[in-house]
């Protein structure tokens, strides 16, 4: 079933600075709030985060949006039922991640709501299931609920999708099918512990009192528009390494072979892995998750996450797509360079905000969470914090979404920053 | 190939592999999302016959949508209120008549010249992509009409499948370029699919050289899509090919003949139609892509010459990388260099020396030409390997050089062979240089401190007025062959009787291998008789031709031709099998004693194969015959000529069980050494000796050394070519026990043998010998 719901907004856009030809800042009418909780029951956790996150009666009025980063641990239903009872009536997007990201660089939590409220905030939100694999139709009728928004200066359009086994470049070409290039797109893969299998997307319409929902393989779409500036950020820390090579046989995301030699031996031979790496798939998935594949566009380099292993077929699997006929290059990363990527990120989605972020959303990748560790994690909290002195939520992702420019927009190993000025 | 190169390269070709599937309408959004995707953009519309077919990126924005669609500036700038500076590409889309564009936009960066010829490149594959769309669209329209439209859509089905194919060819060079394939296969690749895609005509590509004034040719393919290299040049800016490249675009010429860019070599050998379009790097034109067809009302269509630009703008991709299309250049001058040079001797190669002889034939010029080849050269490479052999080569080339003038051309055919073109007056000027020629070529050369006397075969030809290159060369080597067959170190000179005698010899040699394919050699057998017994102890087969027309012809009348043209073995192997066969027939019907012995001449050429002791084994076991009656003749030069493979035969015939005889003894020079060590078990006295055995001195001498030789070898000893009585008796008195010669019987056929010497010794048991 479609949902859908918009909220309608006040104020006039801000101008450009002329002198830096960046937004401007502007003091526009918006608040945002962020509550966390690392209890493991759906229900408290909802509960307490939501708390949190919900101004006090009457302070701030009601949100434009929530959004709600869960732990997949939790019980779904569970999870919807308690957003239905803490904040009737809010429009709520959600999903699941990896771990979820509350800015104070704690692994442990399990719900993360941030609250994005204020009169120069509007929000449109839809869930529309995938049906037979058309990834492309939904996305694209999903993020068409942007259209209703009003004109205020800047908009966003948060795409968040159930990705495993699905083209998320589909996603990102059908949502620009409908908002075209004036309006960007971020957002993410919701991801699960184990084979995402126990991924999860949370939809919360707002309208006449529906129910929040927990669902899976749908495009669920947050558009939201701000008199303020909207900041975007992107990096990855990875390097390439060697020669590039021709991807000469593969299908969909499974690199069959690469300069006409079996794929994963030559990543084994070129990253100077052993073997036995391959004697505990998660061991290699370990080693992997710092060792992305990656796809020559334009003018870059984009990181493509090496999942798994076929020991037999002598092949790669990746998070996304790799065209045989393409070039790739192997890539290198470590914890110091994907450290250094949160920076650049925040710099770039700060500088985007007009220079001063009021809020943080970010989409930084499961992989990138693997190698980090708890300590790394905290780490990048803290140099994300110190970069944006503000209320930061979100999660790590199974594939990042990321359109400012150009028509494409889908990434691996990669952390998208979204800042509200 | 650079990284922009491969880049551009691998979006080509994940472009094209959109193309794959049977969905066309998916297939045209997959297309323009590569399109946008590849460089970024953020609008891409294809717009056919002024109505938006397909956008990216418009859907909310109607004022950039307008402004695209009336685009058709190849490249622009648009000043947007909402995006700024927006770039856009427009690029014709080929697709029958009317307007079709693929008009793409991008905020902020400008479009690099890399990026406009990817997107004219994929507007280019769109159009033939949309055609096949519209010709699938067209068949099933046509699917309910089958019955009367069934040609129509015969040639639709074709049309479809041609389109198909053009789409493949496009893809399999993209992904050439893409794999980075040196850059002469991806070339090649273009020029063969040119030549399949586009019928009847023959495919050129061409590349200007350093000079900038001359295009030498790649590659040619011709309608039978056999690749070749030609090494012709044209000028830039002469004839179609030459003129796509100054004028830097398509140049058509329906009526070849008529048209101002004509050439008149083409059109005197019939070209009806020609096109040409440029092959460019970052805009300029590097080199051409022609066809021409021979076919009369042949006119190259719209889509052909689209296709033809297509396909030379992926030879354009491909030398995007700079530093390909050097590569290429050098290569091609080397090439050049190469296709007329010897490497080893730096000396002309055939080649070169046919166009020169060619020319000057066409204008009847006084030549003379001169065909030398070195005596026993392969028996040098053969005994000091290559490296020597190498060195006499360029030894010989540096005194051909040294003996010609400067205007005449020396060559080197190949191997051994040489041919000089001399311009010369009158017939005794290149007389005189051939002479000088075969001197200066006779001489010893020092290699690695050992000394090889070399000397050569010299054939002069004097060339007549109507004679083309190929003749005169070819009276050149004949002559030389002369000179060759004569002991070589000479010269000779044509002479209009050689022809009619070789060509004699070659009828003669056709002869003989329809002869061995037709059974027309048998053998004749000649009775050896016991000079104390008076007994026919044996017989020695000779072959004998029948002849269908000259009758029966004894060897000395091919026997030459064989061992010339390698028949002999076959020949010998024939005899040696019909011998067996009748041995074998005789001892069945009980007509030979116990101790009665075949004996076979062996030829010099038979007795060096190395499967000669397989053959006999064979041969003795499937006509199950003892090998010990069977005597092998082989003659002194033959065993000595090369002593180790000698006696490892003969000890492996002797382990069949076959005996050994010398023949022709003293007319050769056996080592007597040697002849210990061969295991032989008789010397045959050569028939030479026997005639001269009762008048000569010397020849009685050499008939009693060798009896004597013999005995204290403890070998059998055989005269042959007894003649008169008194022969046969100083024979017995010398000690000489066994002979055979006309006093006895001429050689005769098998069932003669049988009917005056065996059944008669069969009857007599150990019968008389009755002359």
């Amino acid at each position: 079933m479609t949902q859908r719901t918009s909220t309608v907004p006040a104020t006039p856009a801000p101008a450009l600075d002329a002198g830096s030809g960046r937004p401007a800042p502007v003091d526009a009418d918006l608040w945002t709030a962020v509550g966390r909780s690392t209890s493991p029951d759906a229900t408290i956790a909802v509960g307490e985060a939501l708390a949190q996150a919900l101004p006090a009666s009457g302070a701030a009025g009601a949100p434009t949006l929530l959004m709600a980063f869960v732990a997949p641990s939790l019980d779904r239903d569970a999870v919807a039922a308690a957003i239905t009872a803490g904040a009737p009536g809010v429009p709520l997007v959600g999903c699941t991640g990896k771990a979820q990201i509350s800015g104070r660089g704690e692994v442990d939590d399990t719900v993360v709501v941030m609250a994005l409220g204020g009169a120069d905030t509007a929000c449109a939100t839809a869930l529309v299931p995938i049906v037979d694999g058309d990834a492309r139709a939904a996305a694209a009728e999903a993020a068409a609920c942007a259209l209703v928004l009003p004109d205020l200066s800047s908009k966003v359009v948060m795409v968040l999708v159930d990705g495993f086994g699905i083209d998320v470049d589909d996603v990102v070409r059908g949502a620009y099918d409908s908002v075209g290039p004036s309006i960007p797109l971020v957002g993410g893969g919701a991801a699960g512990e184990v084979q995402q299998i126990d991924v999860g997307l949370f939809h919360q319409s707002g309208a006449d009192g529906a129910p929040a929902v927990a669902t899976g393989r749908s495009v669920l779409v947050a558009a939201v528009a701000s008199a303020g500036p909207i900041g975007i950020g992107v990096a990855h820390g990875c390097a390439p390494i060697g020669q590039p090579m021709v991807v000469t046989s593969s299908e969909l995301r499974t690199v069959e072979t690469l300069d006409e030699t079996p794929a994963l031996d030559t990543y084994l031979a070129r990253h100077r892995l052993p073997e036995s790496l391959l004697d505990d798939p998660v061991a290699f998935a370990d080693a992997a998750r710092s060792r992305p594949v990656g796809i020559v566009r334009r003018d870059r380099i984009e990181p493509r996450s090496v999942l798994a292993a076929d020991r037999d077929a002598r092949t790669l699997l990746c998070a996304g797509p790799v065209a045989q006929g393409g070039l790739v290059w192997l890539m290198d990363g470590d914890v110091a360079t994907a450290l250094d990527a949160v920076e650049v990120a925040a710099d770039l989605a700060i500088d985007g905000a007009g220079g001063r972020a009021r809020a943080m959303v970010a989409f930084d990748c499961g992989a990138r969470w693997g190698m980090l560790g708890p300590d790394g994690m905290h780490e990048e909290m803290s140099r994300l914090t110190a970069h944006a002195a503000c209320p930061i939520a979100g999660l790590y992702t199974f594939g990042e979404i990321a359109r400012t420019s150009g028509t494409s927009g889908y990434h691996n190993q990669t952390i998208v920053l979204l800042a509200f000025g | 190939m650079t990284i922009a190169a491969a880049w551009m390269a691998q979006q080509l070709a994940e472009f094209s592999a959109v193309f794959d599937g049977d969905d066309d309408e998916r297939r045209l959004v997959l297309a323009l999302d590569r399109v946008a995707e590849s460089v970024d953009a953020e609008f891409a519309v294809v717009v056919l016959d002024g109505a938006v077919r397909r956008d990216v990126g418009l859907a909310t924005d109607q004022r950039m949508r307008a402004a695209l669609i009336a685009t058709d500036d190849p490249v622009t700038v648009l000043d947007d209120a909402a995006f700024g500076e927006v770039h856009v590409v427009s690029a014709p889309i080929r697709r029958g008549d009317g307007a079709h564009r693929l008009t793409v936009g991008r905020v902020g960066d400008a479009f690099t010249a890399v990026e406009i010829t990817l997107l004219r490149s994929m507007a280019r594959t769109l159009g033939i992509a949309l055609q096949l769309h519209e010709a699938r669209a067209v068949e099933r329209d046509l699917h309910n009409e089958i019955a009367e439209r069934s040609r129509s859509n015969a040639r639709l089905v074709e049309d479809l499948s041609q389109r198909q194919l053009v789409l493949d060819h496009l893809f399999r060079i993209q992904r050439a370029i893409t794999e980075r394939a040196p850059i002469a296969d991806v070339l090649d690749a273009i020029t063969r699919s040119a030549a399949l895609l586009i019928p009847s005509s023959i495919l050129g590509l061409r590349l200007v050289e350093q000079s900038g004034d001359t295009a030498a040719t790649i590659a040619i393919v011709g309608e039978d899509g056999e690749l070749q290299r030609a090494s012709d040049r044209i000028r830039v800016g002469e004839g179609v090919a030459g003129r796509a490249i100054s004028d830097n675009c398509l140049i058509v010429a329906d009526d070849y003949p008529l048209s101002a860019d004509a050439i008149e070599a083409w059109v005197s050998i019939g070209v009806t139609t020609s096109m040409a379009t440029p092959v460019r790097r970052n805009g300029q034109a590097v080199g051409s892509l022609c066809a021409m067809s021979w076919k009369e009302g042949r006119r190259f269509d719209e889509a052909e010459q689209h296709l033809l630009q297509s396909l030379a703008e992926h030879a354009s991709l491909a030398f995007n990388d700079a530093s390909a299309l050097e590569v290429i250049q050098r290569s091609l001058e080397r090439a050049v260099f190469d296709s007329h040079h010897d490497q080893l001797t730096g000396l002309a190669n055939r080649k070169q020396a046919i166009e020169r002889l060619e020319e000057w034939a066409a204008h009847d010029a006084d030549t003379t030409v001169i065909f030398v080849d070195l005596d026993r050269f392969k028996s040098v490479n053969d005994a000091y390997g290559h490296n020597t052999g190498d060195e006499i080569l360029r030894n010989v080339a540096a005194r051909l050089e040294e003996v010609t003038r400067v205007d005449d051309l020396v060559a080197r055919l190949s191997g051994d062979e040489f041919l000089v073109i001399a311009r010369s007056p009158d017939e005794a000027t290149g007389t005189d240089l051939a002479g000088r020629i075969a001197e200066a070529l006779s001489f010893t050369a020092t290699v690695e401190r050992r000394e090889i006397r070399v000397s050569a075969s010299v054939g002069c030809a004097r060339h007549l007025p109507g004679e083309t290159a190929d003749d005169v060369v070819a009276n050149a080597d004949l002559a030389m062959y002369r000179a060759k067959v004569s002991g070589g170190g000479q010269l000779v000179r044509y002479d209009g009787e050689m022809r009619a005698a070789r060509t004699a010899e070659l009828t003669l040699d056709r002869e003989l291998r329809y002869a061995v394919d037709h059974n027309e050699f048998d053998v004749y057998f000649q009775p050896v008789v016991d000079l104390a017994s008076d007994r026919v102890i044996g017989a020695e087969a000779l072959v004998r031709w029948n002849h269908p027309t000259r009758g029966v012809l004894a060897p000395g009348a091919f026997i030459v031709a064989a061992e010339s043209s390698g028949i002999v073995r076959e020949i010998d192997t024939l005899a040696t099998e019909r011998a067996i066969r009748y041995l074998q027939g005789w001892e069945r019907r009980r007509l030979v004693p116990a101790d009665f012995r075949i004996s076979v001449n062996m030829s010099a050429r038979q007795f060096r194969d190395r499967s000669l002791i397989a053959t006999i084994g064979t041969l003795l076991a499937e006509h199950d015959v003892d090998p010990g009656r069977l005597w092998l003749e082989i003659t002194e030069t033959a065993m000595m000529r090369d002593v180790d493979l000698s006696l490892g035969t003969m000890h492996g015939l002797r382990e069949l069980g076959v005996h050994l005889s010398v023949d022709d003894f003293g007319t050769g020079w056996s080592s007597l050494a040697y002849l210990k060590q061969f295991p032989v078990e008789a010397l045959k006295i050569d028939q030479s000796f026997v005639a001269g055995l009762c008048t000569n001195g010397d020849d009685r001498a050499i008939v009693e050394a060798t009896i004597q030789l013999a005995g204290a070898l403890g070998l059998g000893v055989i005269a042959e070519g007894v003649e008169e009585q008194e022969q046969a008796d100083a024979l017995g008195r010398l000690g000489c026990r066994s002979v055979q010669g006309y006093l006895y019987s001429r050689p005769v056929p098998a069932h003669e043998f049988v009917q005056r010497w065996l059944q008669l010794a069969s009857a007599a048991t150990g019968g008389s010998v009755s002359t």
